[in-house]
């Protein structure tokens, strides 16, 4: 069992850049080729002004919180019993080029069901504007309690 | 101004599918995603590692993979990535190198401020679960 007095505990803030060819690069290794994604002289075109981060892109810029609970040598997670049971990501503007973002983020909740452990990681990711741009909350799942 | 959405609001119907996106896992498209995601756990890039340390049949898909083509089929449909607003699944079934994964939505409400509510989920050729329990939301000029 996974003590609940970790409820509450704070990760970061985290720093992240993200970089024009990071984006591509996940967008691509995410099968999606989108002009919206990759092409600078298209994107020119659209309300954007420049390319775009994919939406899913927020595996990488807001979930590194989440890695850190995963390595947390406090809490000490048993990594080969775990699986990552589910996902949530809610964004609020898009992200570009050279945008710095922060994510702050805690363990929102930890319970069991049966012979389950549930940890869930909640994170918010602001831009260099201070806008919130995505809130993340991954729930991991120990087999064996 | 390129518009990047060609839907409206007004013609999409509740009970409507979106288009499904199909695709057949190869062990290098795990490969690629822990490069570009940054995930290099052995589970899904080591056959030898899967295999005989953690007694999996063979590599696995990243469950983020997996929600990425997800997100992807959604956004194929609205066209504009920016009206994506929400974004949830449950990883349920692995993925292993051949396998077939279908990716399907379909338009469970219609909310107020042209939002719309979309149940998404990703299933295998047999019909077993992949990603199971999935909502999105999207805006809808």
């Amino acid at each position: 069992m996974v003590d609940h007095k970790w409820i509450g505990k704070t990760y970061g803030p985290l720093k992240y850049e993200i970089g024009r060819e990071k984006m591509r690069e996940y967008a691509a290794a995410a099968k999606d080729n989108r002009p919206i994604y990759h092409d600078e002289e298209f994107a020119k075109t659209t309300k954007y002004g420049d390319i775009i981060g994919m939406p899913n892109f927020a595996a990488v810029y807001a979930l590194r919180g989440a890695g850190m609970v995963l390595l947390d040598q406090e809490i000490k997670l048993n990594l080969a019993m775990l699986v990552h049971g589910a996902q949530e990501f809610e964004w609020f503007t898009v992200v570009k080029p050279n945008d710095v973002i922060t994510e702050t983020g805690k363990i929102a909740d930890i319970y069991e069901k049966g012979n389950l452990d549930f940890v869930v990681y909640e994170g918010e990711a602001r831009n260099q504007k201070d806008e919130l741009v995505c809130r993340s909350r991954a729930t991991f799942i120990i087999r064996g309690g | 101004m390129a518009e990047l959405c060609g839907l409206k609001y007004e013609d999409v119907q509740v009970g409507q599918e979106i288009p499904s996106f199909t695709h057949q896992f190869d062990r290098m498209d795990a490969v690629i995603y822990a490069g570009a995601s940054g995930d290099f756990n052995p589970i899904h890039t080591n056959p030898y590692f899967a295999k005989d340390v953690a007694m999996l049949p063979d590599v696995i898909a990243h469950g983020l993979f997996n929600m990425a083509l997800l997100g992807k089929t959604v956004v194929d449909w609205i066209g504009d990535p920016g009206y994506l607003k929400k974004l949830s699944c449950q990883f349920r079934g692995m993925v292993i190198p051949g396998d077939t994964v279908i990716f399907k939505g379909k338009v469970r409400e219609k909310l107020e401020g042209n939002l719309v509510v979309l149940d998404v989920w990703a299933e295998k050729a047999d019909g077993s679960d992949v990603l199971k329990g999935g909502e999105a939301t999207v805006y809808l000029p």
